[in-house]
């Protein structure tokens, strides 16, 4: 047998509608080939939570969890229940008790099931008479299925579907300059792993890249790749403990403060390791022998690449684009998306080159992945004020976010568009993330520290990214500092030769003891001294009283010398609304169906971070939802 | 970035010496308006006085006479051209009221030197007042192109045997005919106190010259675009003002 639980937090207010839906959605649970039961009761322990539970006969993958646990997940999402974990796992038994006995006592929760169970049954009685309201609410959830996702209204006032919307009209051109089977806007992580899987299909595949250098945003991304497992299998090997794409999943719903959409973070966790294998067999990418616990995530399972820059990743993946025949236009920059009308697929882009304007139609598909929008401050400024220009940007100047409303333009749907990542190590002068700016987000998981102005720790270093950059602006006293010890270099995938390189900088700063780094970094010496020595009885006690931070046995207290320091400050970094795509990488319009032809991947589009991105989930969200796009689009029709 | 018109004529130029019998060809192959002016001597004083000192005597007065000796050149070698870039500086430059049409011909929509039956290429009727103003650029702008016309490279150094049209670009191999090997040049361009800010060895790897390098525009470090505290300078700037 194997048992599925889902854990959701239920407000008193909303227990009723929770209870409602999975009345109404049980038929079809139930329909599922190989479930042996299902059910749904109040959680033990903690009162305000609920577990609905899927037990099934048929042998699932409980790593990665059935679809019908992410069906249920949407269906939540829907009525506004965002607080949830899901786990899986397999359970010996002849009986029907079948409850996680790791969370629950059996009889006490089999006690509790019957009674919601009858609950539920009367108030299913009740509600008969509603058979409009629960045929309406069935209808729904299986048309959300089907589709993949269901779109929310947003209220755009442009009205596209009329003939006489002037704002909305262009005049398609009359001749196409050129045909192509799939052409990708950006030569990124996501644009490059479309091009491959497209031109792996057969696909005559073109990228667009409107700056004069291919790689965007990603060439120059820190080299952090995020996944549970992968052929090298470094946790194992090094003996870093459990991990697997459900608690990837989790982790990274609760750091999006369950703002993602499910079928999307799965796509990304269950997809990973597999991407990154690729990329290591058929591109040869490379991985430093070390793996990283980055804040937010409750696992070690951050790789990074050999080169400890994203071009580590990004010239693999061109090889095997290459391999495949696609090829990249540099300079070419889409001026429009060719869409003739809101039920009609997209036909083309119009596109800005060397040698004046071009139309090239679109046999199979168009695939956006043109990245976000950090660098542009209007666009900032209109979706979340609160990201002021004088925030520094570690993104590349091409990170403009002018394709999203080109979509926006046909249709296309956007979500989420207001959360903007800052990343709160970058170098303080120019916000850029270079190479030292990595070390403060690879060290938490072996215990390098922050530190303000004073000496101080501010915050639990293993918290998410907005969590520290908060923490620092809210000091008001820039810059703060990262402190490691030369021990926890090569642990957390440094090399002493950046060490070197970046000490030469003055990025680096070095000293023999905890007082002679104070005072070159001309902070209170008796203040780093006392908050060192603390840190490190806390590292001993396995507790951190002063933030809370879980110690793992990997952390390493600061007692060794030599020392080391790294200046840092937050910058803008990561947009993580944009359009929005069902678990096809499809692109949804505002009315939530499918744009036909129409396919985005990567930082454009929106809702696989949720609130907020974890540390090394962007190059697995864009390298796999990039084949997924690449894939889907050389199968359309041309 | 606003890629300026390349349309570059590779001027390519030729002295006749037997002058007299060639003239009515010449004539009957320009238009009206240019034939008129399209003795040397309608401006200049005597022929003497333009000639380089040591350069014998030139009888005639037209381009026709110079041919002979400096015969066309369509090789499109990356190499300097002096007297071509002589003749092209003294003629283009601001305030010159010569037209192209003195020592050039268009006829059938080809561009070609007069007294020859030579074809420099195809160019745009609209195309040709593009190609004076990247010549006056070429002549005294701050930019590569005035950079490069000052040492003789025409045109075709850089673009080859072929007229230049809108939005060509140059390859990395052209450029590096002359100032490469690349190792060597990343050699030169290595900075003492941290090498590894070297702009021609970026970490965004092979990328084009002419990211940074632009011939008939301001040239531009891209690398400044992120890394603003860099101190790196580049010949063909926007001059400071």
């Amino acid at each position: 047998m194997y048992l599925e639980n889902i854990k959701v937090r239920v407000s008193s207010e909303k227990e009723r509608e929770l209870k409602e839906f999975l009345k109404d959605i049980s038929g079809h649970i139930l329909e599922h080939k190989g479930l042996y039961r299902f059910d749904f009761f109040r959680n033990t322990t903690v009162s305000s939570d609920f577990i609905i539970q899927l037990c099934w006969r048929e042998k699932i993958d409980l790593s990665f969890g059935s679809n019908l646990a992410y069906e249920i997940l949407e269906g939540l999402q829907r009525i506004g229940l965002t607080n949830y974990t899901i786990w899986a796992k397999e359970i010996i038994t002849s009986d029907s008790h079948l409850y996680d006995d790791t969370k629950e006592n059996a009889a006490d929760c089999n006690d509790k099931t019957n009674k919601i169970k009858e609950e539920v049954s009367m108030e299913r009685k009740e509600d008969e008479k509603g058979v409009a309201n629960k045929v309406t609410r069935r209808g729904f959830l299986k048309a959300g299925v089907s589709a993949g996702m269901l779109a929310a209204a947003t209220g755009l006032a442009l009205d596209l579907s009329k003939k006489d919307a002037e704002a909305a009209e262009r005049k398609l051109p009359k001749k196409w300059d050129e045909e192509i089977d799939v052409v990708i806007v950006g030569s990124g992580f996501a644009g490059l792993a479309a091009a491959a899987e497209a031109g792996k299909k057969g696909a005559k595949v073109v990228i667009l890249e409107k700056m004069p250098t291919y790689g965007g945003n990603s060439i120059i991304n820190g080299g952090v790749y995020a996944a549970w497992d992968s052929k090298l299998h470094l946790r194992q090997k090094k003996n870093l403990g459990d991990d697997s794409p459900t608690q990837h999943f989790n982790d990274t719903l609760k750091g999006g403060d369950y703002y993602n959409i499910p079928s999307l973070v799965k796509n990304l966790t269950e997809g990973a390791a597999d991407a990154l294998n690729w990329m290591i067999d058929e591109g040869g990418c490379r991985l430093r022998d070390a793996l990283t616990r980055a804040g937010g995530h409750s696992a070690y399972r951050t790789h990074t690449v050999v080169e400890g820059v994203g071009k580590g990743f990004t010239e693999p993946l061109r090889k095997i684009a290459e391999k495949y025949g696609a090829k990249i236009r540099l300079n070419n920059e889409i001026t429009w998306i060719w869409r003739k009308d809101t039920e009609g697929p997209v036909l083309g882009v119009e596109v800005k080159t060397p040698k004046g304007k071009r139309n090239i139609k679109v046999k199979k598909a168009l695939i956006l992945a043109s990245g976000g929008f950090s660098r542009d401050i209007k666009m900032r400024q209109a979706f979340n004020p609160s990201v002021i220009p004088d925030y520094n940007s570690t993104n590349h100047p091409g990170a403009t976010g002018e394709c999203i409303r080109f979509a926006q333009a046909i249709g296309a749907d956007t979500l989420q568009m207001a959360f903007i990542q800052l990343y709160p190590f970058a170098e303080p002068e120019t916000g850029i993330l270079d190479n030292p700016a990595v070390y403060p987000f690879n060290g938490v998981g072996y215990g390098l520290i922050y530190v303000d102005k004073n000496g101080k720790r501010f915050v639990n270093e293993l918290e998410r990214r907005d969590v520290c950059s908060m923490a620092q602006i809210k000091l008001g006293q820039k810059p703060t500092y990262s402190i490691f010890n030369e021990e926890m270099v090569t642990k957390m995938g440094g090399t002493m030769e950046e060490i070197q390189k970046g000490m030469a900088k003055g990025r680096f700063i070095k000293a023999d003891t905890i007082e002679e780094l104070a005072n070159k970094l001309k902070i209170p010496a008796q203040n780093l001294v006392e908050t060192v020595k603390k840190y490190n009885q806390y590292i001993k006690d396995g507790k951190d009283p002063d933030f809370n931070k879980p110690i793992t046995k990997a952390m390493i207290p600061l007692e060794k010398g030599p020392f080391y320091a790294v200046a840092q400050w937050p910058a803008v970094h990561h947009t993580m609304g944009g359009i929005r795509i069902n678990e096809k990488a499809q692109v949804i319009d505002i009315w939530g169906k499918v744009i036909p032809k129409f396919y985005a991947a990567g930082e454009v589009t929106g809702g696989v971070h949720g609130s907020n991105r974890l540390g090394s989930n962007a190059i697995p969200d864009c390298v796999v939802h990039g084949r997924i796009a690449g894939i889907n689009a050389a199968q359309e029709k041309a | 970035m606003k890629k300026t018109v390349l349309l570059s004529v590779v001027f390519i130029l030729v002295i006749v010496i037997i002058a007299i019998p060639l003239l009515a060809q010449t004539k009957k192959q320009t238009t009206k308006t240019v034939a008129k002016k399209a003795l040397c001597l309608s401006c200049h004083e005597n022929t003497q006085s333009i000639l380089p000192k040591n350069h014998k005597p030139v009888s005639g007065d037209t381009i026709a006479s110079c041919n002979p000796c400096h015969k066309p050149d369509l090789s499109g070698k990356a190499e300097p051209r002096p007297y071509a870039g002589t003749l092209h500086r003294a003629h283009v430059k601001e305030g010159s009221t010569a037209d192209c049409m003195i020592c050039h011909t268009y006829k059938g929509g080809r561009l070609g030197i007069s007294g020859t039956g030579v074809s420099l290429g195809k160019v745009e009727k609209e195309d040709l007042e593009n190609t004076k103003k990247i010549f006056l650029s070429w002549s005294q702008s701050k930019n590569m192109d005035g950079i490069h016309g000052k040492v003789d490279i025409m045109c075709s150094a850089c673009h080859g045997n072929k007229l230049a049209t809108t939005g060509d670009t140059v390859e990395n191999d052209r450029c590096l005919t002359c100032h490469g090997p690349l190792e060597a040049l990343q050699k030169r361009s290595e900075p003492k106190d941290f090498p590894d800010r070297n702009p021609h060895n970026s970490h965004l790897g092979d990328i084009a010259c002419t990211v940074c390098h632009k011939a008939h525009s301001p040239s531009t470090v891209y690398c400044l675009g992120c890394h603003g505290n860099f101190k790196m300078k580049i010949p063909g700037a926007e001059p400071k003002g």
